[in-house]
Order: structure tokens, then C-alpha cells, then sequence
């Protein structure tokens, strides 16, 4: 019994020794970082699918007024991008590249929607250090994580999962990417899956 | 008895990984340069600036007294805002007759693909090579924040910090304080006139 204590102990030692834990690049955001380390890759089970409707919701955005995704049928194509948590690596670097990425955006008539589970006045202050973005983000804070749970990206902490899903005119969701938390996707992959709205 | 053993074997595990650990921390100044391999250039134009061929090269092949790595992020709101003032910084060193040829300037993606180097290049119109990292290869010799600066002459790291911040000041300098601090920064290394 002592010795698989022993064993098990090394091995924990071993492993948080050996993380490493991921780390916001950028310096706009130094010292406000909470830095929860290496997390589970994925943890939850995904209620939608590729070819399925996706689901209607509406949210309130930081700007104040409310988002639905049905305003955009039969106009725009819609990319959801959730993300984890305000104030934490990774999160606090993938929108201000889409931020300059609003061309490739427009290229494929689309329109993006950030969505993260904090309440508004955390994503005002948060966004705030990104610069001005030109996309609405959006607060599924209350009922806390109700839009994640319908899509099956929220997690058991109440976090979300790092997810992308790509929606076309029809309402029709054509790609799902729910990445490992602790990297940031490739902005290549996304856009090869606007190309192929066309 | 086995207690100890692995005890031993956990601690010879240690000792293993430590320079790899080590190595993750950013160069101190006067430190000799981490063996980088920077990624080859496939634009004709930053490997004529460069001095290099279209394969993958250390910092000591490129043909000037000073390298600066600039390590940025097109994810990075802060490389961003700074991006017009090292393009500047650029030009005005290109313009400089004392300077030109012993400064040159190579932008590193951290975290970035070839792809979003690209974008961040064309969208600030970035005159300098900027070198995709997508795996932290060369960062993570590094592993600062971006914005960041780490200055090389002859093999060895002589100034570091963020142009941002890179003298005390948590502040952006326009691209004439980068230039002035630049220059005076460099007098030692390169001498002559400048």
C-alpha cells in the first residue's frame, strides 16, 4: 500500500514538474492573467452535428443590445466561436487575430459571433484590452451556459470548450471544431471551411 | 530498497530534463545564443536582406553585427498597436547610411503559422521577414510575452525587452524613440559613428 502511495506520488510530481502550462503571448494583458494551467483537452459531449439546424438563441452583447442567430437567415454566414473564459491564456489571443481578420470575414460573407459564458461587465473590461473589435461579443452568462449546453460545448466547470462551428445562410451548421482548451486553432482551417461556403 | 531505487531513477529523470527546462527561459543578457534554427525565407527579398539562401538558418549566418529578434503574435494585441512603429523603426535604419547593414530586424510568429504571419505581414505592411514559429521552437528559447526584443551580436545577447517597455517604460515609444533608443543601444556593439 505505502509503496503505490510512493509510486503514485512521484508520479503526480512527474507530471506537474513536467506541464507546461500555457501562457497568454501577449503582453497587453501582463500581470491580469489567471493562468489555470494545463486542462483537460475536451469535456463534454456535443449535442449538434454537422448537417443539423443550429439551435436559435439570443444573447445580450457587450455594445447592449440583444443578438439573435436567427437574424442572420438567408443573409450572412455565422462562425460561433466560443471560448473558455475571459481573463485566461490563450482566450485572451484568439480574437484580437480575428480582429485583423475581419477581410477574410467579409471575403466569405460572414459574420462572427464570440460567445464566452462571463457576464458583460467582465467581457467589457476583458475586450477592452483587445482594442476595438468589430464583432459582437456576446454574454451566456445567465441562464449561466444555457446557448453552450444546447450546442454540448459546455463543460463541468462551467467554462466552455474552445469550439468553433461554421453556419451557413440556411441555418445549416457545416463545421465543428472543438479544439483541445489549451491551443489556440489554426486561423487556416477556418478559413479553408469559409472557402468551401461558396 | 526499490523505494530508493526509484527515488535514484526519478532523480536521474530530473537531472535529464533540466537543460531542457532551462533552456525554456528567456536569454539573459551577455548569454551566449541558444543554437536557434530559424525557418528559411521562401521571399527573395528577405533572404537578399538577410544575406541567407532559402534554407533554414541560425542567427550568426544572417550578414550584420546586430540581429534583433522581434518576437510578436499576430494574436497579440499589443504587436498590433506597435506593428507601425517597428516598420518605421525599420525604414529609418534602412535610410540610415551609419546604420544601414548592421541592424537587421527578424520578426518571429510566435504560435503562428505561415498562414497568419502572412496576414499580420500584409496587413501592416511588415518590410522586414517575419518568420513563422508555430510550435514555440524558437520562442520558447525565449518564452516571454510578446511584444518582445532580444538583441544579438557576435552569438551573444546583449539588450532584451519589449520595444514597448524595453527601457523601464511600460509605454509605446513612437518610432522616433525606437530608433533614438535603438541607435544608442547598438553604439556599443557596432561603434563607429553612430
Amino acid at each position: 500500500m505505502k509503496r503505490i502511495a510512493f509510486m503514485s506520488a512521484i508520479t503526480v510530481f512527474s507530471i506537474l514538474f513536467l506541464v507546461q502550462t500555457a501562457s497568454a503571448a501577449s503582453e497587453a494583458y501582463h500581470g491580469n492573467i489567471y493562468n489555470p494551467g494545463k486542462l483537460q483537452p475536451t469535456d463534454s459531449v456535443l449535442k449538434v452535428k454537422v448537417g443539423m439546424r443550429a439551435p436559435d438563441f439570443t444573447l445580450p452583447a457587450v455594445g447592449g443590445q440583444k443578438v439573435s442567430l436567427s437574424r442572420y437567415l438567408g443573409k450572412k454566414n455565422v462562425v460561433l466561436s466560443f471560448v473558455p473564459a475571459a481573463w485566461t491564456p490563450v482566450c485572451s489571443d484568439q480574437w484580437p487575430g480575428y480582429n485583423i481578420a475581419k477581410d477574410l470575414f467579409d471575403e466569405h460573407d460572414a459574420v462572427l459571433l464570440g460567445i464566452t459564458v462571463d457576464n458583460i461587465p467582465t467581457l467589457f473590461a476583458w475586450t477592452a484590452q483587445m482594442g476595438n473589435l468589430w464583432f459582437p461579443v456576446l454574454s451566456d452568462f445567465w441562464p449561466h451556459g444555457k446557448t453552450a449546453e444546447k450546442y454540448g460545448v459546455l463543460r463541468g466547470d462551467g467554462t466552455t470548450e474552445r469550439a468553433l462551428f461554421v453556419i451557413d445562410k440556411k441555418g445549416i451548421i457545416r463545421y465543428i471544431d472543438v479544439h483541445d482548451i489549451n491551443q489556440r486553432p489554426k486561423l487556416e482551417a477556418l478559413v479553408r471551411e469559409l472557402e468551401k461556403l461558396k | 530498497m526499490k523505494r530508493y531505487s526509484c527515488l535514484l531513477i526519478f532523480i536521474l529523470f530530473l537531472l535529464l530534463i533540466m537543460p531542457l527546462w532551462a533552456a525554456d527561459k528567456p536569454p539573459q543578457v551577455g548569454a551566449a545564443l541558444p543554437a536557434l534554427v530559424l525557418p528559411a525565407s521562401t521571399d527573395s527579398q528577405d533572404q537578399g536582406y538577410l544575406g541567407i539562401s532559402g534554407k533554414p538558418f541560425g542567427v550568426a549566418q544572417v550578414k550584420a553585427p546586430v540581429v534583433v529578434l522581434q518576437v510578436l503574435s499576430m494574436y497579440c494585441p499589443y504587436c498590433q498597436k506597435e506593428a507601425p512603429s517597428v516598420n518605421a523603426l525599420f525604414k529609418m535604419i534602412e535610410s540610415d547610411k551609419n546604420l544601414k547593414g548592421k541592424i537587421k530586424i527578424i520578426g518571429i510568429g510566435a504560435g503562428n503559422s505561415a498562414y497568419e504571419t502572412n496576414l499580420f505581414r500584409k496587413k501592416y505592411s511588415v518590410p522586414f521577414p517575419v518568420l513563422p514559429d508555430p510550435d514555440f521552437v524558437v520562442y520558447g528559447e525565449n518564452r516571454r510575452r510578446s511584444p518582445d526584443a532580444v538583441f544579438y551580436r557576435s552569438e551573444k545577447c546583449f539588450r532584451q525587452g519589449a520595444y514597448c517597455d524595453l527601457f523601464g517604460a511600460r509605454q509605446f515609444r513612437g518610432a522616433r524613440g525606437l530608433y533614438s533608443e535603438t541607435r544608442s543601444g547598438c553604439r556599443s556593439q557596432i561603434g563607429g559613428s553612430i
